[in-house]
Protein backbone atom coordinates (compact mmCIF):
# COMPACT_ATOMS: atom_id res chain seq x y z
CA UNK A 1 0.00 0.00 0.00
CA UNK A 2 3.11 2.28 1.03
CA UNK A 3 4.97 1.21 -2.28
CA UNK A 4 1.91 2.36 -4.25
CA UNK A 5 1.69 5.20 -2.59
CA UNK A 6 5.47 6.39 -3.05
CA UNK A 7 5.19 5.01 -6.69
CA UNK A 8 1.95 7.45 -7.55
CA UNK A 9 3.86 10.25 -5.74
CA UNK A 10 6.92 9.41 -8.01
CA UNK A 11 5.14 9.49 -11.22
CA UNK A 12 3.04 12.51 -10.51
CA UNK A 13 6.69 14.66 -9.65
CA UNK A 14 7.75 13.26 -13.04
CA UNK A 15 4.83 14.48 -14.83
CA UNK A 16 5.11 17.66 -12.78
CA UNK A 17 9.06 17.90 -14.28
CA UNK A 18 7.79 17.32 -17.59
CA UNK A 19 5.45 19.91 -18.10
CA UNK A 20 7.52 22.20 -16.83
CA UNK A 21 10.41 21.49 -18.39
CA UNK A 22 11.77 24.06 -21.02
CA UNK A 23 10.80 22.45 -24.08
CA UNK A 24 7.28 21.38 -22.83
CA UNK A 25 6.39 25.31 -21.22
CA UNK A 26 6.08 26.81 -24.48
CA UNK A 27 3.77 24.52 -26.63
CA UNK A 28 1.42 24.48 -23.30
CA UNK A 29 1.10 28.36 -23.32
CA UNK A 30 0.08 27.81 -26.89
CA UNK A 31 -1.90 25.29 -26.84
CA UNK A 32 -5.41 27.25 -26.22
CA UNK A 33 -4.48 29.78 -29.58
CA UNK A 34 -4.35 26.22 -31.56
CA UNK A 35 -6.82 24.78 -30.13
CA UNK A 36 -9.24 27.56 -30.57
CA UNK A 37 -7.56 28.12 -34.35
CA UNK A 38 -8.41 24.28 -35.18
CA UNK A 39 -12.05 24.36 -34.22
CA UNK A 40 -13.14 27.94 -34.77
CA UNK A 41 -11.05 28.61 -38.13
CA UNK A 42 -9.26 25.75 -39.92
CA UNK A 43 -12.23 22.69 -39.29
CA UNK A 44 -15.00 25.52 -40.45
CA UNK A 45 -13.05 26.49 -43.41
CA UNK A 46 -12.44 22.60 -44.31
CA UNK A 47 -15.63 21.60 -43.60
CA UNK A 48 -17.09 24.48 -46.25
CA UNK A 49 -14.40 23.52 -48.73
CA UNK A 50 -15.82 19.72 -48.64
CA UNK A 51 -19.53 21.37 -48.31
CA UNK A 52 -19.13 23.51 -51.73
CA UNK A 53 -18.14 20.00 -53.46
CA UNK A 54 -21.75 18.70 -52.23
CA UNK A 55 -25.61 18.67 -52.91
CA UNK A 56 -27.00 19.14 -49.64
CA UNK A 57 -30.66 18.72 -49.08
CA UNK A 58 -31.05 18.36 -45.45
CA UNK A 59 -29.37 16.92 -42.72
CA UNK A 60 -28.74 13.78 -44.35
CA UNK A 61 -28.88 13.94 -47.60
CA UNK A 62 -25.66 14.30 -49.14
CA UNK A 63 -23.77 13.91 -52.03
CA UNK A 64 -20.70 14.64 -53.85
CA UNK A 65 -21.31 16.28 -57.42
CA UNK A 66 -17.76 18.11 -58.07
CA UNK A 67 -17.14 21.14 -59.63
CA UNK A 68 -20.78 21.53 -60.60
CA UNK A 69 -21.11 24.45 -57.34
CA UNK A 70 -18.55 26.15 -59.01
CA UNK A 71 -19.92 26.35 -62.25
CA UNK A 72 -23.51 27.45 -60.96
CA UNK A 73 -21.30 30.10 -60.07
CA UNK A 74 -21.20 31.16 -63.53
CA UNK A 75 -24.75 33.31 -63.63
CA UNK A 76 -26.02 36.87 -62.88
CA UNK A 77 -26.82 36.99 -59.60
CA UNK A 78 -23.23 36.11 -58.79
CA UNK A 79 -21.63 38.75 -61.02
CA UNK A 80 -24.16 41.17 -59.68
CA UNK A 81 -23.36 40.10 -56.05
CA UNK A 82 -19.64 40.77 -56.58
CA UNK A 83 -20.28 43.86 -58.39
CA UNK A 84 -22.10 44.98 -55.75
CA UNK A 85 -19.43 44.24 -53.15
CA UNK A 86 -16.49 45.39 -55.11
CA UNK A 87 -18.23 49.05 -55.25
CA UNK A 88 -19.03 49.50 -52.20
CA UNK A 89 -15.84 47.96 -50.70
CA UNK A 90 -13.88 50.44 -52.89
CA UNK A 91 -16.20 53.59 -52.02
CA UNK A 92 -15.97 52.65 -48.06
CA UNK A 93 -12.26 52.59 -48.25
CA UNK A 94 -11.93 55.49 -50.54
CA UNK A 95 -13.95 57.50 -47.70
CA UNK A 96 -12.81 55.94 -44.68
CA UNK A 97 -9.16 56.09 -44.55
CA UNK A 98 -8.79 59.75 -45.93
CA UNK A 99 -11.70 61.10 -43.84
CA UNK A 100 -10.88 59.69 -40.47
CA UNK A 101 -7.44 60.71 -41.15
CA UNK A 102 -7.23 64.12 -41.71
CA UNK A 103 -10.23 64.21 -38.75
CA UNK A 104 -7.59 62.54 -36.11
CA UNK A 105 -4.84 64.99 -37.06
CA UNK A 106 -6.86 67.88 -36.51
CA UNK A 107 -8.17 66.32 -33.47
CA UNK A 108 -4.76 65.70 -32.23
CA UNK A 109 -4.05 69.17 -31.68
CA UNK A 110 -4.10 70.32 -28.22
CA UNK A 111 -4.85 73.91 -28.95
CA UNK A 112 -8.22 72.27 -30.28
CA UNK A 113 -11.32 72.82 -27.19
CA UNK A 114 -13.40 70.23 -26.23
CA UNK A 115 -11.48 67.94 -28.02
CA UNK A 116 -12.80 64.70 -25.82
CA UNK A 117 -16.53 65.60 -26.93
CA UNK A 118 -15.98 65.50 -30.55
CA UNK A 119 -13.99 62.09 -30.01
CA UNK A 120 -16.16 60.53 -27.91
CA UNK A 121 -19.17 62.40 -30.25
CA UNK A 122 -17.74 61.04 -33.49
CA UNK A 123 -17.25 57.33 -31.78
CA UNK A 124 -20.67 57.29 -30.41
CA UNK A 125 -22.60 55.49 -33.79
CA UNK A 126 -20.05 52.69 -33.70
CA UNK A 127 -22.28 51.47 -30.40
CA UNK A 128 -25.11 51.17 -31.91
CA UNK A 129 -26.27 48.00 -33.44
CA UNK A 130 -26.41 47.53 -37.26
CA UNK A 131 -29.82 46.87 -37.16
CA UNK A 132 -30.88 49.83 -35.08
CA UNK A 133 -28.65 52.98 -37.19
CA UNK A 134 -30.02 50.62 -40.43
CA UNK A 135 -33.81 50.99 -39.57
CA UNK A 136 -33.49 54.70 -38.77
CA UNK A 137 -31.33 55.57 -42.25
CA UNK A 138 -34.21 53.02 -43.65
CA UNK A 139 -37.05 55.13 -42.65
CA UNK A 140 -34.42 58.43 -43.33
CA UNK A 141 -34.51 57.31 -46.81
CA UNK A 142 -38.33 56.65 -47.31
CA UNK A 143 -40.09 57.41 -50.62
CA UNK A 144 -42.08 59.61 -48.54
CA UNK A 145 -41.99 63.56 -49.62
CA UNK A 146 -41.46 64.01 -46.10
CA UNK A 147 -38.83 61.77 -45.54
CA UNK A 148 -35.67 63.01 -43.73
CA UNK A 149 -33.38 63.17 -46.67
CA UNK A 150 -36.34 64.03 -49.30
CA UNK A 151 -36.75 66.53 -47.27
CA UNK A 152 -33.38 67.73 -47.32
CA UNK A 153 -33.07 68.05 -50.63
CA UNK A 154 -36.07 69.66 -51.33
CA UNK A 155 -34.20 72.75 -49.60
CA UNK A 156 -32.30 72.42 -52.83
CA UNK A 157 -35.55 72.68 -54.83
CA UNK A 158 -34.88 68.62 -55.74
CA UNK A 159 -38.25 66.84 -55.96
CA UNK A 160 -38.00 63.13 -54.01
CA UNK A 161 -36.16 60.41 -54.78
CA UNK A 162 -36.69 57.02 -54.18
CA UNK A 163 -33.34 56.19 -52.41
CA UNK A 164 -33.53 52.35 -51.75
CA UNK A 165 -35.34 51.19 -55.58
CA UNK A 166 -32.00 52.84 -57.50
CA UNK A 167 -28.79 51.40 -58.30
CA UNK A 168 -27.21 54.51 -57.36
CA UNK A 169 -28.52 55.82 -54.62
CA UNK A 170 -29.09 52.26 -53.29
CA UNK A 171 -25.29 52.08 -52.89
CA UNK A 172 -24.94 55.73 -51.54
CA UNK A 173 -27.36 54.76 -48.83
CA UNK A 174 -25.20 52.02 -47.63
CA UNK A 175 -22.02 54.06 -47.99
CA UNK A 176 -23.73 56.90 -45.79
CA UNK A 177 -24.38 54.26 -42.93
CA UNK A 178 -21.52 52.67 -43.10
CA UNK A 179 -18.87 56.14 -42.78
CA UNK A 180 -21.30 57.15 -40.38
CA UNK A 181 -20.43 53.77 -37.91
CA UNK A 182 -17.21 53.47 -38.93
CA UNK A 183 -15.51 56.95 -38.86
CA UNK A 184 -15.02 57.34 -35.16
CA UNK A 185 -13.64 53.55 -35.18
CA UNK A 186 -10.97 54.48 -37.24
CA UNK A 187 -9.94 57.60 -35.61
CA UNK A 188 -9.59 55.96 -32.87
CA UNK A 189 -6.97 54.23 -34.77
CA UNK A 190 -5.21 57.07 -36.51
CA UNK A 191 -5.43 59.01 -32.81
CA UNK A 192 -3.54 56.02 -31.43
CA UNK A 193 -0.66 55.80 -34.33
CA UNK A 194 -0.41 59.97 -33.72
CA UNK A 195 0.12 59.67 -30.42
CA UNK A 196 3.18 57.24 -31.36
CA UNK A 197 4.81 59.57 -33.48
CA UNK A 198 7.85 61.85 -32.32
CA UNK A 199 7.30 65.64 -31.89
CA UNK A 200 10.96 66.12 -32.22
CA UNK A 201 10.45 65.31 -35.98
CA UNK A 202 7.34 68.28 -36.05
CA UNK A 203 10.22 70.22 -34.29
CA UNK A 204 12.76 70.02 -36.54
CA UNK A 205 10.26 70.52 -39.58
CA UNK A 206 9.28 73.20 -37.47
CA UNK A 207 12.62 74.56 -37.70
CA UNK A 208 13.41 74.09 -41.40
CA UNK A 209 10.29 76.36 -42.21
CA UNK A 210 7.83 73.45 -43.07
CA UNK A 211 4.13 74.27 -42.90
CA UNK A 212 1.52 72.38 -41.40
CA UNK A 213 0.33 70.68 -44.86
CA UNK A 214 4.31 69.84 -45.37
CA UNK A 215 4.38 68.31 -41.72
CA UNK A 216 1.21 66.21 -42.79
CA UNK A 217 2.28 64.77 -46.08
CA UNK A 218 5.82 64.55 -44.91
CA UNK A 219 5.80 63.15 -41.58
CA UNK A 220 2.18 62.55 -41.01
CA UNK A 221 1.51 59.83 -43.14
CA UNK A 222 4.42 58.06 -43.72
CA UNK A 223 4.83 57.55 -39.42
CA UNK A 224 0.98 55.95 -39.43
CA UNK A 225 1.69 53.62 -42.57
CA UNK A 226 1.47 50.56 -40.51
CA UNK A 227 -1.98 51.70 -38.61
CA UNK A 228 -3.27 52.72 -42.61
CA UNK A 229 -2.41 49.20 -43.84
CA UNK A 230 -4.24 47.37 -40.91
CA UNK A 231 -7.48 49.99 -41.26
CA UNK A 232 -7.48 49.17 -45.04
CA UNK A 233 -6.42 45.08 -44.08
CA UNK A 234 -9.88 45.01 -42.06
CA UNK A 235 -12.10 47.39 -44.07
CA UNK A 236 -11.20 45.39 -47.04
CA UNK A 237 -12.08 42.28 -45.06
CA UNK A 238 -15.65 44.23 -43.51
CA UNK A 239 -16.59 45.67 -47.02
CA UNK A 240 -16.55 42.15 -48.78
CA UNK A 241 -18.50 40.22 -45.62
CA UNK A 242 -21.07 43.25 -45.50
CA UNK A 243 -24.48 42.15 -45.08
CA UNK A 244 -26.20 43.73 -42.12
CA UNK A 245 -26.50 47.04 -43.22
CA UNK A 246 -27.96 45.79 -46.71
CA UNK A 247 -30.44 43.21 -44.74
CA UNK A 248 -31.80 46.04 -42.61
CA UNK A 249 -32.64 47.87 -45.69
CA UNK A 250 -34.36 45.51 -47.86
CA UNK A 251 -34.48 42.32 -45.82
CA UNK A 252 -33.05 39.66 -47.81
CA UNK A 253 -34.26 40.58 -51.50
CA UNK A 254 -33.48 43.84 -52.63
CA UNK A 255 -35.36 45.47 -56.14
CA UNK A 256 -33.34 44.73 -59.17
CA UNK A 257 -30.27 43.04 -56.53
CA UNK A 258 -28.95 46.68 -55.82
CA UNK A 259 -28.47 45.34 -51.78
CA UNK A 260 -27.24 41.87 -52.88
CA UNK A 261 -23.77 41.71 -51.76
CA UNK A 262 -22.00 38.55 -51.41
CA UNK A 263 -22.66 37.30 -47.81
CA UNK A 264 -26.32 37.96 -48.65
CA UNK A 265 -26.33 36.05 -51.48
CA UNK A 266 -24.97 33.13 -49.45
CA UNK A 267 -27.60 34.14 -46.76
CA UNK A 268 -30.21 34.05 -49.57
CA UNK A 269 -28.80 30.76 -51.05
CA UNK A 270 -28.11 29.13 -47.95
CA UNK A 271 -31.26 29.79 -45.68
CA UNK A 272 -33.76 30.66 -48.26
CA UNK A 273 -33.02 28.25 -51.36
CA UNK A 274 -31.79 25.53 -48.90
CA UNK A 275 -28.85 25.04 -50.60
CA UNK A 276 -25.69 24.74 -48.75
CA UNK A 277 -23.27 23.54 -50.63
CA UNK A 278 -23.80 26.38 -53.78
CA UNK A 279 -23.60 28.57 -50.39
CA UNK A 280 -20.57 27.11 -49.17
CA UNK A 281 -19.50 27.47 -52.47
CA UNK A 282 -19.59 31.32 -52.66
CA UNK A 283 -17.81 31.40 -48.95
CA UNK A 284 -14.95 29.90 -50.51
CA UNK A 285 -14.68 31.79 -53.29
CA UNK A 286 -14.98 35.07 -51.03
CA UNK A 287 -12.26 33.87 -48.95
CA UNK A 288 -10.16 33.60 -51.88
CA UNK A 289 -10.79 37.57 -53.07
CA UNK A 290 -10.43 38.74 -49.53
CA UNK A 291 -6.94 36.87 -49.30
CA UNK A 292 -6.02 38.14 -53.10
CA UNK A 293 -6.91 42.20 -52.53
CA UNK A 294 -5.51 41.90 -49.01
CA UNK A 295 -2.25 40.55 -50.38
CA UNK A 296 -2.04 42.75 -53.51
CA UNK A 297 -2.44 45.42 -51.45
CA UNK A 298 -0.30 44.47 -48.42
CA UNK A 299 2.20 43.92 -51.55
CA UNK A 300 1.44 47.65 -52.83
CA UNK A 301 2.26 48.93 -50.05
CA UNK A 302 5.67 46.91 -49.38
CA UNK A 303 4.37 45.05 -46.57
CA UNK A 304 6.23 41.89 -47.49
CA UNK A 305 9.65 43.73 -48.69
CA UNK A 306 12.56 43.64 -46.21
CA UNK A 307 14.03 46.64 -44.65
CA UNK B 1 6.28 82.98 -33.09
CA UNK B 2 4.16 85.20 -32.39
CA UNK B 3 2.10 85.27 -35.89
CA UNK B 4 2.62 81.70 -35.40
CA UNK B 5 0.42 81.44 -32.44
CA UNK B 6 -1.78 83.52 -33.91
CA UNK B 7 -2.41 81.37 -36.82
CA UNK B 8 -2.25 77.87 -34.58
CA UNK B 9 -5.03 79.58 -32.66
CA UNK B 10 -7.29 80.71 -35.51
CA UNK B 11 -6.83 77.32 -37.04
CA UNK B 12 -7.62 75.67 -34.08
CA UNK B 13 -10.83 78.02 -33.54
CA UNK B 14 -11.66 76.70 -37.45
CA UNK B 15 -11.15 73.16 -36.58
CA UNK B 16 -13.54 74.00 -33.64
CA UNK B 17 -16.17 75.33 -36.50
CA UNK B 18 -15.95 72.99 -38.67
CA UNK B 19 -15.60 70.10 -35.69
CA UNK B 20 -18.68 71.15 -34.25
CA UNK B 21 -20.88 70.46 -38.01
CA UNK B 22 -19.42 67.35 -38.00
CA UNK B 23 -21.01 66.21 -34.65
CA UNK B 24 -24.21 67.60 -35.61
CA UNK B 25 -24.31 65.78 -38.20
CA UNK B 26 -22.89 62.55 -36.73
CA UNK B 27 -25.27 62.75 -33.38
CA UNK B 28 -28.93 64.03 -35.39
CA UNK B 29 -29.77 60.43 -35.64
CA UNK B 30 -29.44 59.81 -32.08
CA UNK B 31 -31.50 62.76 -31.40
CA UNK B 32 -34.23 61.64 -34.77
CA UNK B 33 -33.95 58.05 -32.73
CA UNK B 34 -35.56 59.82 -29.93
CA UNK B 35 -37.99 61.72 -31.42
CA UNK B 36 -39.38 58.70 -33.09
CA UNK B 37 -39.53 57.03 -30.02
CA UNK B 38 -42.25 59.26 -29.15
CA UNK B 39 -44.51 59.10 -32.63
CA UNK B 40 -47.16 56.49 -33.23
CA UNK B 41 -45.82 53.58 -35.11
CA UNK B 42 -48.36 54.67 -38.24
CA UNK B 43 -46.97 58.22 -38.27
CA UNK B 44 -43.34 56.47 -39.10
CA UNK B 45 -44.85 54.32 -41.78
CA UNK B 46 -47.23 57.44 -43.48
CA UNK B 47 -44.65 59.76 -43.71
CA UNK B 48 -41.38 58.23 -42.91
CA UNK B 49 -38.65 60.01 -41.00
CA UNK B 50 -39.41 63.46 -40.85
CA UNK B 51 -38.05 66.83 -39.78
CA UNK B 52 -41.05 68.07 -38.89
CA UNK B 53 -42.05 67.80 -35.59
CA UNK B 54 -45.75 67.41 -34.61
CA UNK B 55 -45.69 67.84 -30.90
CA UNK B 56 -49.60 67.05 -30.78
CA UNK B 57 -49.25 63.58 -31.45
CA UNK B 58 -46.57 62.06 -29.71
CA UNK B 59 -47.01 59.61 -27.22
CA UNK B 60 -45.71 57.76 -23.94
CA UNK B 61 -47.27 54.69 -25.74
CA UNK B 62 -43.98 53.12 -26.58
CA UNK B 63 -42.61 52.98 -23.69
CA UNK B 64 -45.22 51.47 -21.88
CA UNK B 65 -45.54 49.18 -24.07
CA UNK B 66 -41.90 48.24 -23.29
CA UNK B 67 -42.22 48.62 -19.71
CA UNK B 68 -45.61 47.63 -18.35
Amino acid sequence: MGFNRVNTKVKIKKIYSVINSVKVVPYIFVLPFVITFLVFFLYPIISSLIMSFQNIEGFRDVTFIGWKNYRNLLNPHYYNALRVSFLYTFLTIAILIPFPLVLAALLNNKLLRGRNIFRSSLFMPALTSVIVAGMFFRFAFGTQSTALFNQMIGFFGLGPITWLQGRGTGMLALVILCVWRWTGVNIVYFLAGLQGIPQELYESADIDGANSLQKFFNITIPSLKPVIIFVITISVFGGFSMFAESFAYWTSRSPGDIGLTLVAYIYQTGFNNNNFGFASAIGITLLIIIMMVNVLQLNLFGFFKKD
Amino acid sequence: MRTKTKHSKSGSYSSFIIFTFICIIFLAPFFFMLVTSFKPGQEMLSKGLTLKMNFDAMTLNNYKIIFF
